[in-house]
């Protein structure tokens, strides 16, 4: 059902990570994803540095899923980072976490995040709210053209 | 020497006369004023006698010209006094007045919560330095107790911040265990149904179910705790529209059942619209609930008319509850039915009692089994803005 842009999945809890790969598979999105487990790691990966220098950067992401705890960067510093960075700044930003609280969708919005979903506790609401991702952002969602 | 113990503490303090009179600045001044009428009406006395002493003596033109004299010292002595008692009275009270005024400033500097000028004029030990000291004495209370509430202010500060870390934390970590109870239960009923008997599958469904009690217990622990710490603000709204929205999911959440809404045209409040949304889900969620074996099921909102206060009541014709056991109704995690029976964590009212009062109103519920649950609410003496009273039908 999806286009073949790449999904970089942002999530320290190993958990929460073979859930959303599930959830990717039973909703039959196929596009590759690339997993990382800090902020500081996803930052490497966006910037082509670190662990991930020479990386190819023409290969853009079509849809960042952001945890907001992070080890090392938390995500609000990933996406503070990711919006002062021209390369990055309009990179679709989609904020998936356990937290509801206010300050966090306030700061995530602030920091110009483009969603904010938190992930439910039942499963399969959790794979239907992955399917309606996957189709908004990964179908019908137009991304912004290279910079 | 036994007396002398109340001389000796009595002359600790001293008349705003004394106090005068005692001053190094003024008491030349003061010695002059009071000597000088003293000395003129010295010199009346003494004319007096002497022209009494005289009187025998003299007569005719010299009698009236000692008369004359007598009344020239007289004039002149009285003058003099008059002049000079007045210059003593200016003296005197210019004296107190720049020292009450002294006074003032003191006085309105404490009023400021400014820091008090060094005493000078208004210090001593009669009444004015007296009052003096009792004001720098308040001052120095008022400081103690400002510096203890500031203690307990911040400590409530950082209790405040150790809640919000803590919710935080609840809400962010104690649910993705939960996820993975719930998701890992599924993906397993879901990778080995074929070899899983219906009893094992039913543990997993059991697994799940907990899981997804426990993520409702945390939304409305967090909830509750929410709606003490959000900030809130006053402002004329419309419960109609929100109920009617309100009720509009109810029916979609369990679409074979019919009940009948009662909901006003208009019923403005003057309250926080977030909060007060809360409470209706709450009341009406409730009444939806506990309506659901009720064959025509009627779930009301509306103001009470004849109350002396501003009142609004949900009330619906449910299963009830039993008033003798109504005092545990708005403890959270209080439930007056099974689990069975109706679902619910028991927190709903909790969280709907800690909105009232934040808005210092009350709210109370009463019932009889099977014959329907009424709650009345009230929001404060701030809710004053008038409201429609016409019912209307939805669904």
């Amino acid at each position: 059902m999806s286009g073949d842009g790449t999904i970089l999945l942002v999530e320290d809890n190993q958990d929460d990570e073979a859930l959303t790969l599930r959830a990717f598979g039973r909703n039959k999105i196929r596009n590759p994803i690339v997993c990382v487990r800090d902020g500081q790691e996803a930052l490497d990966w966006l910037f082509g540095e670190g662990d991930h220098a020479g990386r190819n950067l023409a290969e853009r992401p079509a849809v960042v899923l952001l945890d907001l705890k992070l080890p090392r960067v938390d995500g609000l510093e990933v996406l503070r980072r990711v919006r002062a960075n021209p390369a990055t700044r309009l990179t679709p930003i989609v904020i998936l976490t356990s937290s509801r609280e206010d300050r966090d969708r306030l700061e995530g919005y602030s920091l110009g995040a483009n969603s904010y979903i938190q992930k439910p506790v039942d499963f399969e609401q959790f794979v239907e709210s992955i399917r309606q991702l996957g189709l908004y952002w990964l179908v019908l969602n137009e991304p912004p053209p290279a910079i | 020497m036994l007396f002398c113990l109340p001389v000796m503490k009595l002359s600790r303090r001293e008349s705003i006369f004394g106090h005068w009179w005692r001053n190094e600045s003024l008491r030349g001044k003061g010695s002059l004023v009071i000597a000088v009428p003293t000395l003129a009406l010295f010199a009346v006395i003494a004319s007096n006698i002497a022209l009494d002493r005289k009187e025998d003596r003299l007569a005719g033109a010299e009698l009236r010209e000692a008369h004359r004299r007598h009344t020239g010292v007289l004039v002149a002595g009285l003058s003099v006094g008059v002049v000079g008692g007045m210059a003593a009275a200016w003296l005197f009270f210019s004296g107190v007045v720049a020292r009450v005024k002294e006074l003032e400033t003191v006085a309105s500097e404490l009023a400021a919560g400014r820091p008090l000028p060094a005493a000078r004029l208004a210090s001593g030990q009669d009444e004015i330095g007296r009052l003096d000291a009792a004001l720098r004495r308040a001052a120095r209370w008022l400081a103690v107790k400002d510096r203890e509430l500031r203690d307990i202010v911040g400590e409530l500060e950082s209790l405040n911040t150790e809640l919000e870390a803590f919710s935080y934390s609840v809400s962010h970590d104690l649910r993705a265990p939960l996820r993975a109870i719930a998701g890992f239960a599924q993906a397993l009923d879901e990778e080995a149904r074929d070899r899983l008997s219906p009893e094992e599958r039913r543990y997993l469904d059991r697994i799940r179910a907990g899981a997804g009690r426990m993520g409702e217990l945390i939304d409305d622990l967090l909830q509750l705790s929410r709606v003490t710490r959000v900030s809130m603000h006053r402002t004329p709204i419309d419960l109609a529209p929100i109920a009617r929205s309100i009720a509009g999911h109810l029916d979609g959440s369990e679409t074979d059942r019919t009940v009948q809404w009662q909901i006003p045209e208009s019923l403005v409040v003057n309250a926080d619209e977030a909060l007060m949304r809360i409470v209706l889900e709450n009341l009406l969620g409730n009444a939806f609930k506990f309506t659901a074996r009720t064959p025509h099921a009627r779930i009301r909102l509306y103001e009470d008319a004849a109350a002396l206060e501003r009142t609004y009541v949900v009330d619906d014709n449910g299963a009830g509850f039993d008033m003798a056991r109504a005092a545990k109704l708005f403890g959270v995690f209080q439930r007056l039915h099974s689990e069975t029976d109706f679902a619910g964590t028991g927190i709903g009212l909790a969280t709907v009692q800690r909105i009232v009062h934040r808005h210092g109103g009350t709210v109370s519920g009463e019932s009889t089994p099977g014959g329907g649950a009424r709650f009345r609410f009230t929001l404060g003496v701030q809710d004053r803005t008038p409201s429609g009273e016409e019912m209307t039908d939805v669904g």
